[in-house]
This record gives structure tokens, C-alpha cells and sequence, in this order.
């Protein structure tokens, strides 16, 4: 039968039922490839932005606490002790914030994976496709979730508690970026999280503690008044 | 004792400058109470900030205890402020993140005192201030007033040689202006610390017997106890009537 209608329709290509199923399965797996590819360069790019957006905001709360530092240098604090505190507190609120951010993520990851399971076979895998989250601040935390594909970057903000009996600070700020349908997870992935969480943190740390130590006292309680 | 000696302090501004302070001479025995008026901009907090340590002049000498403020370098700087000068803002600027009780205890901290020492100090200054059962608070549960009070106590936790308040009550209502005024008078009596007061309220400025009037960087001394006679930097007459 294939024949008799080629014959009659030469310019016409018939394809038959299993040459269907082939093309089918063949575009499905460049589906699954592109979706592969595309994936895992959003999920670099929205965990970079997350990345940079959370040092920013912990350097631009450093800045907005000038005052405080100017406060600190008038009452006998050292440059010292002052830089030693933001960078204390920025540390401890990164990973807190980036505990956070894993728990967010991996509960996240498990939900995801649990209510989508068996309807979505294969988009999405990929292996470092939901990196994580970079969670840390100062004066307003900043938690980034992550770790399952669905939260892909920055998921909401962590409360954190800081140390030696000082600071207290509430965060909010989130957005969360849906990628993929699956959840992949894995200790890389983990790992690759709390490395970033802390290397945000101490980059953070370092530039607002850096900031505050170079005002001159003066200027710091002119500032905001 | 303070000894300002054509004590200037001039800030770029745009392409020209400005004399926040020019030529001020002055002494300031130890003990005294003096207030400072002067319109917005004319140098106070400039003159505060300079017996603070916490700027440096540009030209002319300020010399504490026989120390000259203007050579010494930071660090040094750094140890004068915190066993010398308590200051006291418009603005409270107390810790947000930290209680009554921190707050305060910030003060002690640059003096490496122990903390329970600290703790128990902290708590007396609150109680001194009437503030005894509010040391779990943190600023934003107080008032005003309150949040006033806890700079004070932070301010005089150390002891120290010096009281400098930058219009400590510009912010709050007439009442608890007085109220606080009213404190830090009997502090000063009680201690016999040096107290410099800014203030535009003419009413509070009289009760000390000498005030400082600042006139575009410009300082005259008024005593107030003998109201018509302005000398620059001069000494009190002694024996003076106070005024009503
Ligand atoms: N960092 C600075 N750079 C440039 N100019 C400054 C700076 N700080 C103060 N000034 C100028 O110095 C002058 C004195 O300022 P100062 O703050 O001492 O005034 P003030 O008497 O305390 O005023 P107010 O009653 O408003 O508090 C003002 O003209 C001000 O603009
Ligand atoms: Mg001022």
C-alpha cells in the first residue's frame, strides 16, 4: 500500500508507523539533548547572578551600617575590631544562609522529583544543572536555595543569627527561576553549594570590611544624619 | 583640660573652601559645664568632633591632658577616645542589633574588661539612668527618650574625663528634654566630668555657666551668669551671681 500511494503521489513522502516512532524518539532525544545543554547554562547563569547579586547586597548593607561603624569608632572601637566584627557576622550568615539555602533546595528537590516523578521522563537531567545558592549578609542576610533544578537559583531569604551575641538580622528577598522538571542531586552539587555559600561570604566580608576600615570617623557619622 | 589653641578646620567644598572652624581659641578646665550654640551649619558638631578626637584641624593646635590631638596617629588616637570621651548623638545612634545592655557594654569593650565585669557595669549605668529593667530591650522597643537614656549610660559606663553630647535632645519633646538635660546635669555634678553640651535651645544653653557661641566658625564665650559681658575665651569671673 505504501507503493501504490508513492506511485500515485510521487512527491508526497509517507511515512510509515515505525518509521514514525523512530523520528519521534530521534527529535525527543535532541529535545532531551538541547534541554541538557540549555539547562545547565541557565542554571550557571542564575546561580552566578544569585552569586554576584548576594555579594552585593551584603557589601551595600556593610555600606548602609556606616554610621554604626562611625558610632563604634567614637566610642574607642579599633579599625581592627570593627573589620573583625563585619567579617565575623558575614561569615556566620553565609553559611547559615547557605545551610539554608541547601535545606530550601534539597526540599525542594525531593518535592519536585516526588510530585512530577513518572510524568516527566527525561527532560532536564543534568548532572551540575542546580548548583546552588550563595547565602550570606550583613545587616540583612541573603540565603540563596538551590541544589534541585526547580529552585535553580536564588530561593528565599535565610534568618540568621550572629555571633558572639551580636547582630540579629531578618532577610527577605526571592526569586525563584522553574528550569526543569526533574531534580537531580547530588553531593558535588552539595559540595559545589556550601564552597560558593562561603566564598560569597568571605569575598563579601572582606570588601565591606575593607570599606569600613578606610572611613575616617568624621565622615562616618556625617554620613545619614 | 582642653587647650584649643587658633584652632582652624577648613573643608574643600565644590572648587573653594569652608572654614568649619577658624581661629579658635579656647580653655576648658577640667570639670566645667559648657553648652555650644550657634545656627545650622556654623561648626558645632565640627567643634565637637574636634574635642572628640574624631577630626583633626587643619591649622593651630587642640592639646587634652597636655596631649596634642592633631599629631598624634590613629591608633594612639584610638585609646585617648576610649578612656577619655563619651559621646552622646542627636540621633541616639545606638546598635539596632544589639540591647540596652549590649549597647552599653560596647563601650567597655575596647577597654579589655572582663565580661562579667562589663555586664555587671552595664547594668548599674542602665539602672542609673532609670533604665534598670528595660537592659533585655533592643533600641527599637524604646522611645525616644528611652533610646536617649541608653546613650547616655553607654556614654558614662566608662567613666570618663569627658561628656560630649551633640544636641542630645533636638529630637525629642520639651518635657523630655528637660528630663534628660536634667540627668545629665546631675551626672556632671555627681562626677565631676567635663560636660560640652550642643544645643539650640536657648533655655537649656543658660544653664550652664559659660557658653560657647559659634558664628561661622567664629567663637565667642558668653557667661551666663553675668549675661551682657561677652569675652572671647575668657576665664569666668569668679564669684558672679547666677541668673534667676
Ligand atoms: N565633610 C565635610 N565636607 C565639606 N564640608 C563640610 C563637611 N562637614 C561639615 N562641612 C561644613 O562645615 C560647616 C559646619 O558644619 P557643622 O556640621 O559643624 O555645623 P553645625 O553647626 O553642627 O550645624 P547643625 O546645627 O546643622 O548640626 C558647614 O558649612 C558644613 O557644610
Ligand atoms: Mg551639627
Amino acid at each position: 500500500m505504501q507503493t501504490e500511494i508513492q506511485k500515485a503521489l510521487p512527491s508526497v513522502t509517507v511515512t510509515s508507523a515505525s518509521d514514525e516512532a523512530s523520528n519521534i524518539s530521534g527529535s525527543l532525544s535532541t529535545a532531551s539533548n538541547l534541554a541538557n545543554s540549555l539547562g545547565l547554562g541557565l542554571s550557571i547563569a542564575v546561580l552566578l547572578a544569585a552569586f554576584v547579586l548576594a555579594v552585593l547586597l551584603t557589601i551595600a548593607s556593610v555600606t548602609r551600617r556606616v554610621r554604626e561603624f562611625g558610632t563604634l569608632k567614637a566610642i574607642g572601637w579599633h579599625s581592627r575590631r570593627i573589620v573583625g566584627q563585619v567579617m565575623g557576622e558575614t561569615l556566620v550568615q553565609g553559611i547559615v544562609g547557605g545551610a539554608v539555602g541547601i535545606g530550601l533546595g534539597v526540599a525542594g528537590a525531593f518535592l519536585v522529583t516526588k510530585i512530577s516523578g513518572p510524568l516527566t521522563a527525561t527532560v532536564g537531567a543534568t548532572g551540575l544543572g542546580s548548583a546552588a545558592p550563595a547565602g550570606f549578609g550583613g545587616g540583612g542576610g541573603f540565603g540563596g536555595g538551590g541544589g534541585g533544578g526547580f529552585f535553580g537559583g536564588a530561593s528565599p531569604g535565610a534568618f540568621s543569627s550572629a555571633p558572639a551575641g551580636f547582630a540579629r538580622t531578618f532577610a527577605a528577598s526571592n526569586h525563584s527561576v522553574t528550569l526543569h522538571m526533574t531534580a537531580p542531586l547530588s553531593l558535588a552539587v552539595i559540595g559545589v553549594a556550601v564552597g560558593l555559600a562561603i566564598v560569597g561570604a568571605i569575598i563579601a566580608g572582606a570588601i565591606g570590611g575593607w570599606r569600613a576600615a578606610r572611613l575616617q570617623p568624621a565622615e562616618a557619622l556625617r554620613r545619614v544624619e | 583640660m582642653y587647650e584649643l589653641k587658633k584652632l582652624s578646620r577648613v573643608y574643600p567644598k565644590g572648587r573653594g573652601k569652608v572654614a568649619a572652624l577658624s581661629g579658635v581659641d579656647l580653655e576648658i578646665p577640667d570639670g566645667e559645664f559648657i553648652t555650644v550654640q550657634g545656627l545650622t551649619g556654623h561648626g558645632k558638631t565640627t567643634f565637637l568632633l574636634m574635642l572628640g578626637a574624631l577630626d583633626k584641624p587643619t591649622s593651630g593646635k587642640i592639646i587634652f591632658d597636655g596631649k596634642d590631638l592633631g599629631a598624634m596617629p590613629e591608633s594612639q588616637l584610638v585609646d585617648v577616645r576610649a578612656q577619655n570621651f563619651g559621646f552622646i548623638f542627636q540621633n541616639y545612634n545606638l546598635l539596632p542589633t544589639l540591647t540596652a545592655e549590649e549597647n552599653v557594654e560596647a563601650a567597655l569593650v575596647p577597654l579589655g574588661i572582663p565580661t562579667a565585669e562589663r555586664r555587671a557595669r552595664s547594668v548599674a549605668a542602665l539602672t542609673e539612668v532609670g533604665l534598670g529593667d528595660r537592659a533585655g530591650h533592643f533600641p527599637s522597643e524604646m522611645s525616644g527618650g528611652e533610646q536617649q537614656r541608653v546613650a547616655i549610660a553607654r556614654a558614662l559606663v566608662k567613666e570618663p574625663k569627658v561628656i560630649l553630647a551633640d544636641e542630645p535632645t533636638g529630637n525629642l519633646d520639651e518635657v523630655t528634654s528637660l528630663e534628660i538635660v536634667a540627668l545629665m546635669e546631675k551626672l556632671w555634678k555627681e562626677r565631676g566630668m567635663t560636660l560640652v553640651l550642643v544645643t539650640h535651645d536657648t533655655k537649656v544653653a543658660r544653664r550652664a555657666p559659660r557658653t560657647a557661641v559659634i558664628t561661622k566658625g567664629k567663637l565667642t564665650m558668653r557667661d551666663n551668669r553675668a549675661p551682657n559681658v561677652v569675652a572671647q575665651g575668657a576665664p569666668r569671673p569668679k564669684g558672679s551671681p547666677k541668673p534667676a
